[in-house]
């Protein structure tokens, strides 16, 4: 009677049901735990163990906590319903976008060293070509035959292109020796994770719009129509970004009015984009950039706020990926994943190697960073997640898996390397005192 | 230009941008596009059927950060002018949500300038998970503002001033309203025992006010004395009293006059004592003890205390609303303050600072959301009767409080002033409302019933805040630099 007339009364409609709350409740358990986990102490000075940190900074764990909660095992978070909290998931998603769009800061770019922006394009070019490749051949025979036209292949083409893009810029998992040339190569590995994540959110907000269809199936998408639409969310962007400067002066270095702000940019980047069949991380990107270029203190405080809860949000959409991939994606999905992780241990460490040859100098020889760059950028994730808030299918689900099991076998491959590296240098230091034995 | 001219500015840029994307979102789709046809299951690549989003849904986010940003300027502007930013938050809600713009769209000019509600009621539904949490939170705060300490002190003015205030406002808008029955359309002509029950039901919601309500000024206003400790302590305890008068109204009136089969079933005696046993006990006992694990907790959480704060407000919304009967959400966040602030205070410092922080994007959504779901129909249709209810209820209210004040000898000027603590009226009192539809649904009257309602606690809304902001500057309770002259 009373209670269950004031939970939600005051909005109208939309009740969650009973078991659906308690779903949902789990849920916020999970990630809450998961989060106090996450940013407990304890679990820094454990995540520096080289074989936790290669299990824990992929997401493994959190991706694993979703999968057992979800539908595939315990059934305790109903994907349906974390669907129904999709305005909650879009600001997330707005959040990640802005976070990655505060390192396009002009003064910041303009220092990039043009080796790094080879680098980038290089790596960009390569991964989305060969993946669109054998993805379109895949998709050629995974798709329902009656849908193997270019309508429906070139979304999830272009999505797995995007989500191959860059590399995961955490390298504190990975032991290498305290050399500056290390630590330059991991800066340079860190700094073109950052640009990378930009070219897969603008390609991906591209390709968002072409997942909306008419009721025949076809693509609903014209030129004439996406561009008006994409300089409405620049116009909307900027005005979003002064906006959001003007209020965050006004908000007196109050922390509650702050935050209000931010989380209201936030919301209305990321709604206005999905309103207008954009990704929510490309809208609020945008916001992010032109925030980032906006001097002043209360920026400096925006961005250190926003960036704070980067850990958290990471591990929501890790935890997300769990509850909501399809884990059967048969043998197209598994070439797909066996196809992706070899085009990444081809191209990442050739890319990189590459296009940094004219700094040799300055860099390390040999270096486990090298490879580093073959592990998954988490915005993989959040792109693929993005695509199910639009489209919520099984086809998109099974895509999302793929994405997951391509991040997931990624990100053990510099540990396994740097684990051969150690066995050869202990081998080779085993070695050392008969060779000096006179 | 001066700050208000620019927060003026800015607040009218929000707006045309509001209107200004409406209009895009509800342009004709593209000619080449079939009109869509029932028959057709949306599929996708691998044949599988896929279910569009509902109608709103995404809009949602949008939505909900025209609400946060609106709101925000609002209240900042009201603020300069003397007002209680809650009040701007409730009135943003009402000039973006769907009512007013229901209310207006017969007028031409008005149609074809804003084609759509800016916040559209789709839209709204979908923020009531965000509404939920917004009351764990305020409910928490209310509970950590309660000590132990002042309850002993005050205890005596707390019952006396709840109990006067439930008696003289329940016998006495009851009393007036039957006696003046022939002047009211509602109760001409309908049988003695409709107009009773009609009359019991106005009078029961006339009880009813708001914490969250109270606590929002009390916190914006910086408000410390008795008027402000001892009138939200009530206003807690006033919900209390209504909870149980409420189940014994509905027991009472749908024996008099049978409504919902249902809901008289419903109304039987020991299911209702059961099932307000269990909302009450229940509902502390479990807030109580979620106050023990947030304490067990606290000590782990290194840093993000609000993402610990979000997590733990939506794990007391749905935790409450899982359990079959459900519980009191209110209540079980306010227990869990309550112990919380008052078994451990030192511990639970870090936590109630954060809830702070997080108290102005909730006061946000939470009173735009209410003010978008005022019955504006409802206040244009019936605003003379319920503007004489109103009155009546304020009369009353300043006589109670000032009875069970002086019953205490608790002194002026908290005595003159407390009774515009009391005048403000939500997210309870709609709730109420809704059960009132629910059970006489079968009823001609029902309908106009809870429209009177709706239109008495839209004034009430209004009016509550800057009036109790008033009462508390009067008391002397406000700082001076809170209060601007």
């Amino acid at each position: 009677m009373l209670p269950s007339a004031i939970v939600g009364a005051v909005a109208g409609g939309g009740e969650i049901s009973a078991t659906g709350a308690l779903r949902v409740f789990i849920g916020v358990a999970a990630v809450v735990a998961l989060s106090l986990v996450a940013t407990a102490r304890p679990f820094y000075r454990v995540q520096r163990i080289p074989a936790v940190g290669a299990f824990i900074s992929g997401g493994w764990a959190a991706i694993a906590v979703g999968l057992i909660l979800g539908r595939h095992v315990l059934n305790v978070v109903d994907r349906d319903v974390l669907l129904d909290v999709r305005p909650l998931i879009m600001i997330a998603l707005g959040w990640i976008g802005v976070i990655v769009g505060m390192q396009g800061r002009w003064e910041i770019l303009r220092r990039v060293p043009p080796a790094l922006w080879r680098w980038t394009a290089l790596d960009a070019l390569l991964s989305a070509i060969l993946s669109a490749t054998i993805a379109a051949f895949v998709m050629g025979e995974w798709l329902h035959p009656d849908h193997r036209s270019l309508d429906w292949v070139l979304p999830p083409v272009l999505m797995l292109a995007c989500c191959m893009i860059g590399w995961a810029p955490e390298t504190r998992s990975i032991r290498v020796a305290h050399t500056p040339k290390a630590g330059r190569l991991a800066l340079l590995l860190q700094s073109g994770a950052g640009l990378s994540a930009m070219a897969a959110i603008v390609l991906f907000g591209i390709t968002y719009r072409l997942t909306g269809r008419d009721e025949l199936g076809r693509m609903d998408f014209t030129i004439a129509e996406n561009a008006s639409k994409a300089l409405i969310a620049l116009v909307v962007a900027a005005l979003l970004g002064l906006g959001g400067r003007f209020m965050l002066q006004r908000a007196d270095r109050s922390r509650p009015d702050a935050l209000t702000v931010f989380i209201g940019v936030v919301a209305i980047s990321a709604g206005v984009a999905a309103t207008l069949r954009f990704s929510p991380l490309f809208g609020s990107m945008l916001v992010g950039v032109v925030v980032a270029n906006l001097t002043g203190p209360r920026v400096r405080d925006f961005e250190r706020f926003i960036m704070g809860a980067e850990h958290a949000v990471a591990l929501l959409f890790y935890l997300l990926a769990g509850v909501l991939l399809e884990p059967a994606i048969g043998l197209w999905g598994a070439i797909l994943v066996a196809a992706f992780v070899l085009i990444r241990i081809a191209v990442k460490p050739f890319a990189m190697q590459r296009s940094l040859a004219a700094h040799a100098a300055e860099l390390p020889a040999r270096s486990v960073l090298y490879a580093a760059s073959i592990r998954q950028s988490p915005i993989a994730i959040a792109i693929a997640v993005g695509l199910i808030l639009s489209e919520a299918s099984t086809l998109h689900r099974r895509l999302l898996t793929v994405v997951v099991l391509v991040g997931l076998i990624s990100e053990l491959l510099p540990y396994l390397v740097s684990l051969r590296q150690r066995r050869s240098l202990a081998a080779a230091a085993a070695e050392l005192p008969a060779m000096e034995r006179p | 230009m001066g700050k208000r001219r620019y927060l003026l500015l800015a607040w009218i840029v929000l707006l045309l941008a509001m209107t200004l994307l409406r209009h895009i979102e509800l342009a004709p789709a593209d000619h080449r596009q079939p009109p869509p046809t029932p028959d057709i299951t949306l599929v996708d690549g691998l044949a599988r059927p896929v279910t569009p989003p509902p109608s709103g849904l995404i809009e949602s986010a949008a939505g909900l950060g025209f609400l946060l940003i609106g709101a925000w300027l609002t209240g900042r502007i009201f603020r300069r002018l003397g007002l209680p930013m809650i009040t701007g938050y409730l009135v943003f809600g009402v000039l973006v949500g769907p009512q007013l713009h229901q209310a207006l769209a017969p007028c031409a000019w008005f149609a074809w300038l804003v084609p759509a509600a800016l916040v559209p009621a789709e839209s709204l539904q979908y923020l009531t998970l965000v509404n939920n949490l917004a009351i764990s939170i305020i409910a928490f705060t209310a509970g950590g503002e309660i000590r132990l300490e002042s309850l002993r002190t005050g205890a005596k003015h707390i019952v006396s001033i709840t109990l006067a205030g439930v008696l003289l406002i329940f016998l006495g808008v009851a009393a007036v309203l039957y006696l003046a029955r022939p002047l009211v359309p509602l109760l001409a002509h309908r049988e003695p025992a409709v107009a009773i029950v009609i009359c019991m039901v106005l009078a029961t919601i006339a009880i009813a006010n708001s914490p969250a309500t109270a606590l929002a000024v009390i916190k914006e206003a910086d408000a410390h004395g008795p008027t402000a400790r001892i009138g939200l302590a009530v206003t807690v305890c006033k919900d209390l009293a209504l909870v149980i008068v409420f189940t014994v109204l509905m027991a009472v009136a749908l024996r008099l006059v049978p409504g919902d089969e249902a809901a008289v079933e419903a109304a039987g005696p020991s299911r209702l004592i059961g099932r307000l046993a269990w909302q009450l006990l229940a509902s502390i006992v479990i807030g109580a003890l979620a106050g023990g694990l947030f304490r067990l907790a606290i000590g782990r959480v290194a840093e993000h205390m609000a993402i610990f704060v979000i997590g733990a407000g939506f794990g007391l919304a749905l935790l409450s609303k899982a359990l079959d009967p459900p519980l009191e959400p209110l209540l079980v966040a306010l227990s869990a303050g309550f112990v919380l602030a008052n078994l451990w205070p030192r511990q639970s410092a870090r936590m109630f600072h954060a809830t702070e922080e997080l108290s102005m994007p909730v006061y946000c959504v939470f009173f735009a959301v209410a003010g978008a779901t005022i019955r504006i129909d409802a206040l244009i249709q019936l605003w003379p009767l319920a503007l004489f209810i109103v009155a009546v209820r304020a009369l009353l209210l300043w006589v109670s409080t000032f009875a069970g004040a002086a019953i205490t000898r608790l002194p002026p000027p908290a005595r003159t002033w407390m009774w515009t603590t009391f005048i403000a009226q939500a997210g309870v009192s709609i709730a109420l409302v809704t059960q009132v539809t629910g059970s006489f649904r079968n009823h001609p009257w029902g309908a106009q019933l809870a429209s009177l309602l709706l239109a008495v606690i839209a004034i009430h809304q209004l009016i509550g805040p800057p009036l109790m902001r008033l009462g508390l500057i009067r008391a002397g309770e406000v700082p001076r630099d809170e209060n601007p002259p």
